[in-house]
């Protein structure tokens, strides 16, 4: 059987994935609004059939085995994002959620199961525009934050907490507890570009009383700094570009005991909905 | 005078000072470290330039803030900055 080719764009250049076939129709649906034709671009990421029900991902510096369709799909997903942000240069990728608002961009940091994607997505849910539930892109030379378009992920009991069914997206049965979504399936659109207001870092319920708490610049940028990515973030161009892009922004700490309180309060930060491109 | 008073302190080329909120930072990107500055820290800072020495200094954040005292505060802060290897040596 032949493996389906795919293409990529995010900026200047074509990512091209040589898929096997029996997970092209899935792969395609990774990230649809970077999809394009392949054309004759010869194919930077291979993903074929290796052993019984096992996959192997050959791309520049890359070369693993996946035991199954799940994990294959998920380093194919790990690998496009990587290849794509490369593409992205100058744009600065920061491991964060981000959501617009009526005055400008908020930005959600922290660590992985912080609760970015609950945020992100509880608010794509109350209308609100985004630009990533794990990682978004600051535009150095306009000091606008910019989606990057990847699919909206959340597992476990997140989409309980916020009534979601679980199964949905490329992933589907291959990961029965988690869910990809597009923010057209919520009901919102990718966010156009704009300035950052304001930065949030939630924490546990134990360390914070609920709601939002101001948090110095200096603090802030020590813990920004830790999520650049693909970047040497000790690096006076990337604290030169964060610090000037944020100057007028405020920080927080968000406790997340109550979710409904945490989107409230963001809420409060975000003002009235605004700014969305043209949903897919 | 001793040559302590002629010093005219000039801050390494290669750190990176910006005002990030209600905060003044300077960057040190080859020990990767933030140092978070108050607003007179920051103003003397802006004369670390190797134009002036820490009376002339002193002089300016009297001017800006009309606060007394002012020469011992300047001593203190350029004290902490060469402390720090902010500035350039000799």
């Amino acid at each position: 059987m032949r493996p389906r080719r795919l293409a990529f764009r995010a900026g200047a250049r074509i990512v091209v994935a040589s898929v096997a076939a029996e997970l092209a129709e899935r792969a395609a649906r990774l990230y649809p609004d970077y999809a394009v034709q392949p054309g004759s671009h010869p194919a930077a990421i291979h993903l074929s059939a290796s052993g019984e029900g096992g996959f192997r991902l050959q791309a520049p510096g890359r070369d693993e085995v996946a035991p199954g369709a799940a994990y294959a799909l998920g380093l194919l997903e790990l690998t496009l994002a990587e290849m794509l942000l490369q593409d992205l240069v100058p744009l600065l990728p920061l491991h964060g959620a981000g959501i617009r608002g009526a005055g400008g961009a908020v930005v959600v940091a922290g660590p992985a199961e912080a609760g970015k994607s609950t945020l992100t997505v509880g608010l794509a849910r109350r209308g609100y525009g985004v630009y990533g539930d794990d990682i978004v892109l600051l535009d150095p030379d306009i000091c606008r934050l910019r989606p990057f378009k990847r699919l909206l992920k959340l597992a476990g009991p997140p989409l309980e907490r916020l009534a979601l069914r679980p199964g949905q997206g490329p992933f589907e049965d291959l990961v029965p507890d988690a869910s990809l979504f597009h923010p057209a399936d919520l009901g919102t659109r990718w966010a156009e570009p704009a300035p950052v207001v304001a930065v949030v870092f939630p924490v546990g319920a134990r360390s914070r009383e609920p709601g939002l708490h101001p948090l110095g610049g200096g603090e802030a940028m020590v813990r920004l700094l830790g999520e650049i990515l693909f970047r040497d973030a000790a690096a006076a161009p990337e604290f030169a570009t964060l610090a000037a892009c944020l100057a007028d922004a405020r920080f927080y700490e968000l406790a997340l005991s109550d979710l409904t309180a945490a989107l409230d309060a963001l809420e409060g930060l975000l003002g009235q909905r605004a700014g969305g491109s043209a949903a897919h | 005078m001793d040559d302590n008073a002629k010093w005219r302190p000039r801050a390494r080329s290669d750190l990176v000072f910006r005002r990030v909120g209600d905060e003044w930072l300077l960057f040190d990107p080859a020990a990767r470290k933030i140092h978070v500055l108050n607003l007179t820290a920051a103003l003397v800072w802006s004369y670390c330039t190797g134009e002036y020495d820490a009376d002339e200094i002193a002089a300016a954040i009297v001017d800006e803030f009309g606060t007394s005292g002012a020469a011992d505060q300047v001593a203190e802060i350029l004290r902490r900055y060469r402390h720090a290897g902010l500035l350039h040596e000799g």
